[in-house]
């Protein structure tokens, strides 16, 4: 079994969409919209690590090797403007789709554990996911264009 | 007082002192008595067909003219809007157009000043710079922004320049600041903009709830209309959810004042107890929306005990209101600014349709919402894509409604410039900030007052490599920053049509001519088209129209089909009677007094001007959810829970602001300051604030306040009570161009931020703090010098001398930068 694992990854990568959404924030504050809501989305994400660590300890740990390591950080540029906006919500939203997956992953394999919290867990928080992933995906489709063709 | 002949000055009342007029009570549709309000300054030789442009009633009005001078109006009896009245600003506010300081000529900036240019200097100078800046930084440098006063000719003109010649998404007009959030709140729920019902509804209603709309100020006629069914027959309840005591708030039979930012608090809280008291239509709601056990989900978390903690309103009072919208069988609900401009203005303003729809009180006599907007045009920026959608209230990210565009316009979809969502103006500011956005043109908006942080838009508007283009009547703040100014017509002075908040479509037509070489917005706008050489594919002229009525036929074809539909309308319709509500076509050819009848709305994926969005995170809905769950004609209940707002009153900042209007002004004062008697019933800033707070910081009426947030500082007289504690109300007109004063400006203090959802800016809630202060120094030297001239007892010349030496005193020497306080003259948005 390597659920455990599966869960620490989740909780990593959480931990770190978490710390993405704060640097969007702090680096383009210049859209207060979008740093209020990527600030409120970052708590969603380190609610969620927090809440995957009742589950982590349910389950023993397995015999893979140490995942964590395999599994390269994603970083924003952190450079402002809006060339670096579309960069930064680009690393965002491969951290968003991941964590997505996951979710899903785990939603699965709740249920074939028949581990009914775990399974409402994910219905739950996974639906969290897919509302950070919408919202990265539309702050992309805004600032693409100006920020690629015309920005400095 | 038809055909009376006037030897002099002549008013049918004194609108100032008694704004609303004599009671004319009344019950039932198409009863309400006929009251012709007039003012004339002299006999009229002449009357022209109008309406009003002081706010969006759409009174019908006649202009009197004498020897081609406007000289009277008088209102339009067989107009069903106003059956003859007009409001204070109606009466006065026309008087502005012959102010001595209208723009007469074009100005082109040489060097630190802006000199007199001929027409072909000045064109030639913009569209050279345009082409420039489009060929070598592209047309995404290039941005439009409008006012709310325009007429739909001029609008769909400037659309079809701004997104199919130019081709850029920059577009956007100043109903971004006032009513985008009703807008939006309308796509949330009905799927499109349309305001669902129409005032006759006020004709025969149960109960009139007001949230956020300071309509007795704001919509002078429409509450006269509402007083009059107060006082008739079988007078409607009336309750008013508005954090000061407005006129409106004591005439209320239930008035709540909850903190700034609480809105959807409160409103959760009274769908929690209407839905508790199982007053709820589930017939209606069974076969017209989706979305019922979500939003009872959320509400039921909005206990009234609840409520108060967040809100501050009573428990009791909460009751009380649920008890009315709960029991009454039919509502109307109007919706203004204290929603529109507080944080989560589009899901408080969603959860005023959620009381209709789960009560069932849509679509029939008494029942509608009326999310309002506020400028007399504001609805036709809408409809013809100069905020936020597509022309006819079509859906950017639905390729067949591009298509139907582009073919209409005989272009390639892809010059369409609908890759992704219109550019709010909020976006445009980042945008030149940061060197992207180079040319931004301003027709009859004054966004150097109107924005909020005034600190930030100056330095914007003042940005080395930013040319701004100002195309208004006046020398206004921002033309102070143009590099190129075009002087235009007002109303009365050109010919156009505008819808009012109900949809009813009204016809101005030209009265008197433009002062100088001034000319109509669309004259100016025709003439950039035909200059730019924009063609479509036939290599005809993209824009094929020469003339307002072109223009109108044009939009004709643009709406037919769509919500909006105007097909059956034209100039000859709409001359000689009283306005005509939109659809108007062949299944409506006398215009649709209510939408919703059948209770279908405009929710088909096929149809609907916006898949809408989340309304915590603003996602929008992609193409693909939305046709999974197409509610083919469904309403959406669309639930929002309570967030509070970032910003909120701590020890440094202990109070709220919120502000406002004040029944004499309109917008920033353009207009209305250039009539002695609405200056003068208003003439300055005022900081309102609580007893329980005046005591506290031992504040007197009058004395001079000091009200500061973390953006900036502003100085006015205080006014005490009608106002809860911890609240303190500044009106938003008053700009900072008068040298007596220093800043007074309301948006020196307001926060940069947004509705997400409708990215209409929070005007409406900051933390402040406030300390008394000195008079400011220019109203200290005028009254030394008035004091003076008492003692000298000089006559008029004297005292014009001393308010010279006063002036130049206020200014220090001259001004550095355009627009600082203590420069400019005090002026603002055009109403057009």
């Amino acid at each position: 079994m390597h659920i455990r694992a599966y869960l620490e990854l989740l909780q990593m990568r959480e931990q770190q969409l978490a710390e993405a959404l704060v640097a969007l924030a702090e680096d383009h504050a210049d859209a207060p919209d979008l740093a209020a809501t990527s600030r409120r989305l970052a708590r969603w994400s380190g609610q969620h690590a927090q809440a995957l660590q009742v589950f982590v300890g349910r389950y023993p740990p397995g015999e893979e090797p140490d995942l964590a390591a395999a599994v390269p950080p994603l970083a924003p540029a952190r450079f402002s403007g809006n060339y670096g906006l579309v960069h930064d919500l680009q690393i965002v939203w491969l951290l968003v789709q991941d964590v997505q997956a996951r979710w899903e992953v785990l939603r699965q394999v709740s249920w074939a554990l028949r581990d009914r919290e775990l399974f409402a867990a994910c219905e739950e928080l996974g639906a969290e996911a897919r509302r950070q992933a919408a919202w990265v995906r539309a702050r992309l489709a805004e600032a693409a264009v100006q920020g690629i063709i015309a920005a400095p | 007082m038809f055909g009376t002949q006037i030897t002099e000055s002549y008013e049918s009342r004194d609108s100032i002192a008694h704004i609303w007029g004599y009671r004319t009570p009344y019950a039932g549709q198409g009863q309400w008595p006929v009251r012709v309000d007039e003012r004339a300054l002299a006999d009229a030789d002449h009357w022209v067909q109008s309406a009003c442009v002081f706010c969006s009633n759409g009174c019908g009005l006649d202009i009197g003219v004498r020897d081609g001078r406007m000289v009277a109006v008088r209102g339009r009896a067989r107009d069903w809007g106003n059956r003859g009245r007009l409001g204070p600003k109606g009466l006065h506010g026309w008087e502005a157009n012959m102010s001595p300081d209208r723009l007469t000529r074009p100005l082109v900036r040489r060097g630190a000043s802006l000199r007199e240019a001929t027409w072909e200097e000045a064109m030639s100078l913009l569209v050279g710079r345009m082409q420039e800046v489009c060929s070598t930084a592209s047309s995404l440098a290039v941005a439009f922004y409008v006012g709310g006063q325009l007429f739909l000719e001029d609008y769909y003109t400037l659309a079809v320049i701004a997104l199919a010649g130019v081709g850029t998404p920059h577009l956007d007009a100043s109903v971004r600041l006032s009513t985008a959030a009703g807008a939006a709140a309308l796509m949330e729920s009905f799927g499109s903009e349309g305001q669902p019902g129409c005032y006759d509804d006020i004709d025969v209603t149960d109960a009139l709830l007001h949230v956020g709309h300071n309509v007795a100020e704001q919509h002078t006629v429409l509450w006269a209309r509402i007083l009059d069914r107060r006082h008739g027959p079988k007078p409607p309840r009336l309750v008013v959810i508005d954090p000061r005591t407005t006129p409106a708030a004591r005439e209320a039979d239930v008035h709540l004042a909850p903190r700034p930012g609480t809105n959807v608090a409160v409103l959760n809280g009274l769908l929690h107890l209407v839905i508790r008291a199982g007053r709820v239509d589930h017939a209606f709601i069974d076969a017209h929306t989706v979305g019922f056990a979500r939003l009872k989900g959320v509400v039921e978390g909005w206990p009234p005990e609840r409520v108060e903690a967040v809100s501050g309103v009573p428990v009791g009072a909460l009751r009380a209101a649920a008890e009315v919208l709960g029991a009454t069988p039919s509502l109307v609900s109007t919706v203004l600014l204290g929603v529109y401009q507080s944080p989560q203005a589009t899901a408080a303003a969603v959860q005023v349709n959620n009381l209709h729809l789960i009560r069932g009180l849509i679509g029939r006599p008494g029942c509608g919402v009326l999310q309002m907007s506020g400028q007399p045009a504001g609805a036709n920026a809408h409809e013809t894509g100069c905020a936020g959608a597509l022309p006819g209230f079509r859906n950017w990210a639905n390729p067949v409604h591009v298509n139907q565009l582009a073919q209409l316009w005989k272009v390639d979809p892809l010059r369409i410039a609908a890759w992704g969502p219109p550019t709010p103006v909020v976006d445009m500011l980042r945008y030149i900030e940061e060197g992207s956005l180079r040319m931004l043109w301003v027709i009859g908006s004054n966004p150097a007052v109107s924005l909020p942080d005034l600190t930030r838009v100056r330095a914007v508007l003042d940005q080395p490599g930013l040319l701004l283009v100002v195309q208004d009547a006046f020398m206004t703040e921002t033309a102070r920053y143009a590099d190129i100014v075009l002087p235009a017509a007002l109303w009365g002075e050109k010919t156009g049509t505008f819808t009012s908040a109900d949809r009813t479509v009204h016809i101005s037509y030209t009265a008197v001519s433009p002062p100088g070489e001034a000319r109509p917005d669309l004259d100016i706008l025709l003439e950039f088209a035909q200059r730019m050489n924009f063609r479509n594919r036939d290599g005809e002229p993209l824009i094929g129209w020469r003339d307002p009525e072109g223009a109108f036929e044009a939009w004709k074809a643009c709406s037919a089909g769509r919500p909006c539909d105007y097909s059956g309308l034209s100039y000859a319709r709409l001359s000689g009677g009283p306005g005509i509500r939109w659809p108007c076509n062949e299944q409506f050819p006398d215009g649709r007094p209510r939408l919703y009848t059948d209770g279908v709305f405009y929710t088909a994926a096929s149809d609907c001007e916006s898949y809408g969005h989340d309304l915590l995170t603003a996602a929008p809905v992609t193409a693909a959810e939305y046709c999974l769950a197409d509610p083919r004609g469904r309403a959406l209940l669309k639930a929002a829970d309570y967030t509070p707002p970032p910003e909120q009153p701590d020890s440094e900042y202990p109070l709220w602001l919120t502000t406002g209007r004040v029944v004499y002004h309109w917008l920033t004062r353009t207009k209305t300051a250039r009539s002695r008697e609405l200056s003068a019933a208003a003439p300055d800033a005022f900081v309102q604030v609580s007893d329980e707070d005046a005591a506290r910081y031992r504040i007197a009426d009058g004395q001079w306040l000091e009200v500061r947030s973390r953006r900036g500082r502003a100085v006015a007289r205080a006014r005490v009570g009608q106002i809860e504690p911890g609240l303190v109300f500044m009106p938003f007109h008053y700009g900072n161009g008068d040298p007596k004063h220093g800043p007074r400006a309301a948006n020196e203090l307001t926060l940069n931020d947004w509705d997400p959802v409708s990215k209409e800016p929070w005007l409406k809630c900051a933390a402040v703090r406030i300390r008394r202060a000195q008079e400011p120094a220019g109203i200290r030297r005028l009254l030394w010098l008035a004091g003076l001239r008492r003692a000298l007892g000089g006559g008029h010349i004297l005292h014009s001398l001393a308010l010279q030496i006063a002036r130049l005193f206020a200014k220090g020497g001259g001004r550095a930068h355009p627009g600082v306080p203590g420069a400019a003259a005090d002026a603002g948005a055009a109403a057009r």
